[in-house]
């Protein structure tokens, strides 16, 4: 007589809950189509209101958790918005608040820098008190 | 498996919360998959993607494959007596030479997509040349036609409208246009704005179906090719004090987009540049002092801007000149606000400065004379 009630539920593994709820409240008031019609600056509105209060981690969250429930709108704004926070800043803030460890040796690295000399220059300068993450 | 902090709070215990909240919020960040990895790498711009490519070997893996680089335009002469017409590769560091006999008496009124716009005085023939496939494409005859003309997509697209505005009196224009191959061209009368003065040395932009046509005046009149409307839109020139209005001010004048944002560089060629945003919710032109790391290729012609280009020319302007053994590239940095060259160095009265222009590079090798 133990026998487990089935319910209709499917556990996504992926997504956590509180993303997951955003997600689908998100869906909830716009289709692809609908969030399509809106012009520039009505589409920037309400992408802001969605994203207020995102920080860095949040954006990446979101952006694995669409991109798995196929939430198009929210995977490209929270990419959208990765690489704006992104612009500009050095390769030692990129590793720090993405949490990467270099595999490169420094060498390698060099090399690497060696080829393309101009792009490391005129980064932003690292932050430390501003903490995004 | 990810989770936010805030979960896995519940899951660890006394002191190691701490550490372990980090950890897990890290793991979180370096989990990205593959595809979300490349899809925020390809929204970044050239120079971003780069310094990416050295974060970590997954990194640089995901950054190659998204890279995109834009090419540099080559500068192009119009010789004056003779058909032999050059390009300057900036890259390559090398000139090439065609002949193009079809173009000669012809002036060239617009340049995009690799396909110049030229129109015969004396047989009032309009008409398109690709200069490195050597095709041509018709327009319908203009008739004594001395304004600017210009065009909103390569002629083989169905899309493409040639445009040129002219005036009938000085209250109204006539706007004309057409598609490559049509037999006559469509000619609507509409109300003008004084301000607003036809010319040949008008500056056309096209961005969303929309053209663009600075006036010498410094007022800017739009087509929209959907609506069919013209208009003069109620924004003063802006109030630019560096430059004189003296010599032929009205050639140092440069009118280019990207993204849909107008801008325009006044120029004192040498001596000091103006760079400006068409702000059109505000009605002013907004005096900006760098191009979000763009490049702007300044011609009388056709001026463009561009993103993305290797090693460092970003937020400067470049000025066309093909010349044998002498400098090619004048130039101003907006960040530095000076010319390279310094101006001794080169001839300010040397007019290849202004009846030279840029062409966008050919996908292939271009063929010889």
């Amino acid at each position: 007589m133990g026998k487990e009630r089935r319910t209709n539920v499917i556990p996504l593994p992926e997504v956590d809950g509180v993303t997951l709820e955003r997600i689908i409240g998100f869906l909830k008031i716009y289709t692809e189509e609908s969030f399509q019609q809106f012009t520039v600056q009505e589409k920037k509105k309400r992408c802001d209101e969605f994203f207020a209060n995102c920080k860095f981690n949040d954006f990446l969250t979101l952006a694995s958790a669409s991109n798995y429930m196929g939430a198009q709108v929210v995977l490209d704004e929270a990419c959208q918005r990765t690489a704006d926070m992104m612009k500009n800043k050095s390769v030692a803030w990129v590793r720090k608040n993405f949490g990467i460890k270099n595999n490169f040796t420094p060498e390698e690295e060099e090399a690497m820098r060696e080829k393309h000399e101009w792009a490391y220059e005129g980064v932003d300068p690292d932050d430390d008190e501003e903490d995004i993450i | 498996m990810v989770g936010t902090g805030t979960n896995r709070l519940a899951n660890t215990s006394g002191s190691n919360n701490r550490v372990s909240n980090e950890t897990a919020e890290q793991e979180a960040r370096s989990d990205l998959s593959k595809e979300v990895l490349e899809l925020i790498l390809s929204r970044l711009s050239l120079i971003d993607n780069i310094r990416a490519s050295v974060v970590c070997k997954n990194w640089l893996a995901a950054a190659v494959s998204v890279r995109k680089i834009n090419k540099i335009p080559w500068p192009m002469d119009i010789p004056e007596r003779s058909w032999f017409f050059s390009f300057y590769d900036l890259t390559q560091g090398k000139t090439h030479w065609l002949t193009l006999p079809g173009l000669r008496p012809a002036a060239i009124y617009y340049v995009k997509y690799g396909w110049l716009l030229s129109f015969d005085h004396y047989t009032c023939r309009l008409f398109f040349t690709n200069p490195y496939t050597r095709t041509e494409i018709e327009c319908p005859k203009l008739e004594g036609n001395w304004n600017k003309v210009a065009f909103s997509a390569p002629p083989t697209l169905p899309s493409c409208i040639v445009f040129t505005v002219d005036e009938v009196t000085p209250d109204s224009v006539a706007i004309h246009t057409c598609h490559p191959g049509d037999k006559e061209w469509t000619t609507m009368v509409c109300e003008n704005n004084r301000n607003f003065c036809c010319s040949l040395y008008n500056r056309i932009v096209v961005c969303n179906g929309i053209f663009y046509s600075l006036s010498t005046t410094g007022w800017v009149g739009v087509y929209h090719t959907e609506q069919c409307s013209w208009k003069v839109l109620p924004i003063s020139p802006p109030n630019c004090l560096e430059i004189p209005p003296v010599g032929d001010w009205w050639k140092q004048r440069f009118l280019a987009e990207y993204d849909g944002e107008i801008v325009a560089v006044y120029a004192q060629i040498g001596v000091v540049a103006a760079v400006y945003r068409l702000d059109e919710v505000h009605g002013f032109w907004e005096k900006i002092e760098d191009l979000n790391g763009r490049t702007f290729f300044a011609s009388l012609v056709t001026s463009y801007i561009k993103a993305d280009l290797p090693g460092k020319m970003g937020d400067n302007i470049y000025f066309p000149r093909v010349q044998f053994h002498k400098q090619h590239r004048i130039m101003y940095s907006m960040r530095k606000r000076r010319y390279y060259p310094g101006v001794k160095a080169f001839d300010l009265s040397d007019e290849s400065l202004l009846t030279n222009f840029w062409i966008d590079s050919p996908e292939g090798p271009i063929g010889g004379s």
